[in-house]
């Protein structure tokens, strides 16, 4: 330690000179500035290898490992490769999922074929005896989901329960009472467990990924429309609370009740929407002088939010009135019970507001620290309506503020709604800024595992590469483009759309036809208005002829997608402007050719070429100097009976010199517009093609 | 101690802040024994001339010595060799650049320099005058350019009216003429402009007690200056050290997008009423575990818990992490005697 501490002071009397020696020289002016700065540069230096020395190293004798710890630390060397499909997807190149509803399959898929092998295995274990594995892997055995003890005793009783037979140890309860057997409290408490938490119902074992998909659609469409959460919530979820069902039965049966058999009780009738039976039962538990625990407050404070026709004033004296008797009972609130308090607040809107920040607040105090869940329910609350201009709250930044760089456990089931919620804040705030920063924090430690499942995760990405396109520089989201798609999510029409009117603004418009690849790539083919807008924006203005050419091979490519698609189905899915659009950029690659027969399929969908496109054709045949397609063009338009056409034979009249034959057809054509069928082999042609088509 | 350079400003009258600098010299610049006025520099403008005076060592006199009558002003400024100033003036024109650690310095006399201080110091309160007003501190630009290391020094031409020194003591007309002397570029045009300004600043004493304002005495301005942060920065040995100005009013330089402003101003989400319910020893107070076996419930919130941040695997050792859980691999170290026991 001396020799630390001389060196140290060694170090700190160089520094101090090569300060004064700075200084002075700084003083005698012989060299000003330079002097000076290079002295005071050269501590932080010295500094800097002194502290090396005096950092201390213990080097443990025998550091013992997690098993998995080196693969974690390997896993943390792997980043994200924005060129390849997520990893999930890649066990086979040939199934590699090309857009969202392939890798929603996908996944879909893989779990459902790891449940039908479980289940094959669990269901006829008999086949799945021998242990290959040296030493013994247990979970590729089968597990036992049948009851292996056949006589009626509380050991068979427990293990029903335990494999959670719901009916079965129900009748086995009930078979044991009438031979006169008291079961055990503990036991009776279990079987109320099960009932209480399966709502008499058998629980579908292992097939709880579809059930976990249908919970969240559920929860989405309660957060879409605010106004009737409860009845649908009521009729979606199935399993409601029965009055005389086995579990009240067995309650009333029961000789000897405790705590835990009314709690048990009270958080079944709420988790089964019978707040009102739960609030009773809360009464009969105090009657009875037992204290219930926090978990039951938890439910009873839901219950209180459940009950019908209350003012919402009435409902947050309720709940302050729970809280109390929980200090009265001396019972330890946790993160859940203001997480629970939070998630009622949502529906009392405006009411809501207050409340919800004191009892953030009282988290605080009281040193419960919140969770993602916390401030999801809180933004949720103060971002009820999309529409900024309603004065819209800044509470997201204060939240934003709080969590930077902070990383997370799970503490909540709610805990992965939070990314997206804030994302859709800043995008209706059109906040960049704010998009970042929440960004940033999602990719902080682990905080990307809580984004959620993968429609939650799409959603949070459409809305920050939607507001990337909004505000951001061009340069910057083509960036964030090729980072995150296809690797991170598949775009949406819209996100897509989003991106074409950036590039717009920017006047990148070369980019189209790039853009529309990847949207067929990203299964966007036959998008109607995706593709209604990538035309409008290449035919909207003249560009230079190679662009041209480009935006002609994509307006052909186009066409051919509305052409597989007439054939799978016979609806008319042409738009006029789409035909238009086409027809122009053809017109411009000097495709003329193909231009002319887009105007066939103008007669054949009975659409009308707009005057632009008539006008270029008029252009295209003056610069061939080819006065039948003028002629043709002018026929065209007589047969709509269009009112440009007198323009168009004004203009065919000054600028062609036609033949005695062509002006006596023209004659023809201006005297009867509007029988025009029997004019042109090729009118006719076209006129027995749309015949057909009919 | 550091006093934070607010403009004193009368409507007529001139107004001055100086602390004292001969008593508050720091211990650094007494071990180099030398005298705290022997670096000074002197400069002086005319029509928004500032008068400035630098004193080595730590000690960071920033004296605003504003006189006010016309468009007059002298600015009378103590500061290190680290310390610049330089006013953002209209009217001042820099004409000249001088580095104020010159050898000439050493060639004052200390006596002189004396002299000039109790001259000065005697002026101020004498000068010390009415109707203080605090206007604005100098922008930001000025702070920052106080930490540079030399001193830059401007000059307005002369367009004063040219009286001469007949109603300056002779006391004042030796110490400029002495200042002047230990300045290395014209000493006879630096004199006159010296006593110029001092002149001009007698005439406004003068006008103030024919205005038979009030007198402030000198220890009221000082109690109305701010002082920021004095008690740290007075022991401070450091050579660089930069003039603190009070906090807050150079902030919002910075807040040039008005979100940040909003999110400034805006009060705290987690301060304010609170529901008042619970006591923080209710919670953090452990008791007894009394549940020891888990029940259903509690086993199906755990498993909810765990599926909340279930990712599909973003690598392959994310794959054998949970291969490695649920017992299908070999664990890491390998143990050859694993399931042998």
């Amino acid at each position: 330690m001396a020799v630390v501490h001389s060196a140290q002071w060694l170090r700190v009397r160089r520094g101090l000179c090569l300060l004064l020696t700075g200084r002075r020289a700084g003083l005698c002016g012989r060299a000003p500035s330079s002097r000076f700065y290079s002295g005071s540069a050269a501590v932080p230096e010295v500094e800097g290898a002194g502290a090396t020395g005096t950092e201390e190293v213990v080097i443990p004798k025998k550091k013992t490992w997690d098993k998995v710890a080196v693969l974690q630390a390997l896993a943390s060397t792997v980043h994200r490769d924005a060129t390849a499909a997520p990893y999930a997807f890649q066990d086979d190149p040939y199934l590699i999922p090309t857009s969202s509803m392939e890798s929603h399959s996908f996944l879909l898929a893989k779990k459902s074929g790891e449940n039908a092998a479980k289940f094959i295995i669990n269901s006829y274990p008999k086949y799945f005896q021998k242990d290959i594995a040296e030493p013994h892997i247990p979970c590729f055995m089968p597990e036992y989901f049948e009851p292996q003890l056949e006589d009626i005793s509380e050991a068979a009783l427990q293990e029903r329960i335990k494999l959670r037979k719901v009916k079965a140890s129900v009748d086995m309860f009930d078979q044991l009472l009438q031979a006169g057997t008291t079961v055990s409290l503990e036991t009776t408490n279990s079987l109320l467990d099960l009932l209480c938490y399966y709502g008499n119902q058998e629980p579908s074992t292992n097939y709880n990924f579809q059930q976990r998909e249908q919970a969240e659609e559920l929860e989405e469409a309660t957060e879409g429309s605010n106004e009737k959460p409860k009845k649908k919530a009521g009729h979606q979820l199935g399993v409601t609370w029965r009055a005389k069902n086995n579990a009240e039965r067995i309650f009333a049966l029961m000789p000897e009740k405790n705590a835990h058999s009314y709690c048990t009780m009270i958080r079944g009738m709420v988790k089964h929407r019978a707040p009102m039976q739960a609030l009773n039962l809360y009464t009969e538990l105090l009657n009875n002088r037992l204290r219930a625990d926090v978990h039951t407050f938890n439910s009873l404070i839901e219950a209180t939010a459940f009950v019908a026709n209350e003012k919402l004033e009435e409902k947050w004296n309720n709940i302050l009135d729970l809280l109390k008797q929980m200090v009265a009972q001396n019972v330890k609130p946790n993160l859940q019970t203001f997480n629970t308090i939070l998630k009622c607040l949502r529906r009392f809107h405006a009411i809501g507001k207050l409340p919800a920040l004191q009892t953030l607040r009282e988290m605080k105090a009281i040193g419960i620290e919140p969770s993602l869940a916390t401030y999801h329910y809180i933004i949720q609350l103060f971002y009820q309506h999309e529409n900024p201009s309603k004065g819209s709250s800044l509470i997201i930044y204060d939240i934003m503020n709080e969590l930077m760089g902070k990383k997370f456990s799970p503490k909540d089931p709610d805990d992965d709604m939070f990314f997206q919620s804030a994302m859709r804040v800043c995008s209706s705030l059109r906040d960049l800024e704010l998009a970042y920063q929440v960004h940033d924090l999602l990719n902080t430690g682990d905080n990307r595992k809580f984004i959620g499942p993968d429609h939650r995760r799409n959603f949070y990405y459409s809305k920050f590469f939607g507001l990337l396109c909004l505000m951001e520089q061009i340069d910057v989201t083509l960036k964030w483009y090729k980072d995150l798609i296809p690797s991170v999510f598949f775009p949406h029409s819209q996100t897509l759309i989003d991106l074409l009117q950036a590039l717009d603004v920017a006047n990148r418009l070369e980019l189209i036809p790039q853009i529309w690849k990847d949207s067929k790539e990203y299964g966007h083919t036959f998008r109607r208005d995706l593709k209604e807008e990538i035309l409008m924006l290449m035919a909207r203005d003249r560009h230079p002829p190679e662009l041209q050419v480009a935006f002609a091979d994509c307006a052909a490519d186009i066409k051919s997608t509305y052409e597989s698609q007439d054939a799978r189905q016979t609806a008319p899915s042409w738009l006029a402007s789409s035909l238009n659009h086409i027809a122009v950029l053809f017109l411009r690659a000097g495709r003329t050719q193909e231009a002319w027969k887009m105007l066939g399929l103008f007669r054949k969908h009975n659409k009308i070429p707009g005057n632009e496109l008539l006008n270029e054709f008029m252009d295209s045949a003056k610069a061939s100097g080819s006065p039948a397609q003028a002629i043709e063009i002018v026929k065209l338009a007589g047969a709509f009976s269009l009112p440009i056409c007198e323009s168009l034979t004004q203009r065919l009249m000054a600028d062609f010199t036609l033949s005695q034959e062509q002006k006596e057809a023209l004659g023809d054509l201006t005297a009867l517009t509007s029988d025009s069928d029997s004019d042109s082999s090729s009118d006719s042609d076209s006129e027995s093609d749309v015949g057909e088509g009919k | 101690m550091f006093v934070s350079p607010r403009c004193f400003r009368g409507s007529r009258l001139s107004s001055l802040f100086a602390p004292f600098p001969a008593s508050l010299c720091a211990p650094e610049a007494q071990r180099y024994r030398r005298p705290p006025s022997c670096y000074s520099l002197l400069r002086m403008e005319l029509s928004g001339t500032a008068l400035q005076r630098c004193w080595p060592g730590s000690v960071f006199f920033f004296v605003f010595f504003n006189l006010f009558r016309t468009k007059n002003n002298i600015q009378r400024y103590f500061g290190t060799n680290s310390v610049i100033y330089s006013k953002k003036d209209d009217q001042s024109v820099p004409t000249r650049e001088i580095s104020k650690e010159t050898e000439s310095q050493h060639s004052v006399k200390e006596n002189t320099k004396k002299d000039l201080v109790n001259i000065l110091k005697g002026m101020k309160v004498e000068l010390s005058a009415v109707n203080v007003q605090t206007t604005k501190p100098p922008n930001r630009r000025q702070l920052k350019s106080l930490e540079a290391s030399t001193v830059r020094l401007q000059s307005a031409p002369e367009d004063a009216p040219q009286k001469r020194s007949e109603s300056l003591s002779p006391e004042l007309v030796a110490a400029a003429s002495a200042v002047a002397d230990s300045l290395p570029f014209d000493k006879q045009m630096t004199k006159s402009e010296l006593l110029k300004q001092l002149q001009q600043h007698e005439e406004a004493s003068r006008a103030q007690k024919d205005g038979e304002r009030p007198k402030v005495s000198f220890t009221d301005i000082i109690s109305d200056m701010k002082v920021a942060r004095s008690a740290t920065a007075r022991v401070s040995t450091r050579p660089v050290h930069q003039i603190q100005f009070d906090e807050g009013t150079d902030d919002f330089a910075g807040q040039a997008k008005p979100a940040d402003l909003r999110r400034s101003f805006r009060k705290n989400i987690f301060k304010g009423k609170r529901l008042n319910i619970f006591e923080l020893k209710a919670v953090t107070e452990e008791a007894p575990e009394t549940e020891a076996v888990p029940s259903l419930w509690d086993v199906e919130f755990a498993k909810q818990l765990a599926a909340v941040n279930e990712q599909p695997f973003q690598n392959g050792f994310e794959e054998m992490i949970q291969l490695t859980k649920e017992g299908k691999l070999w664990e890491f170290p390998i143990n050859n005697e694993a399931g042998k026991s």
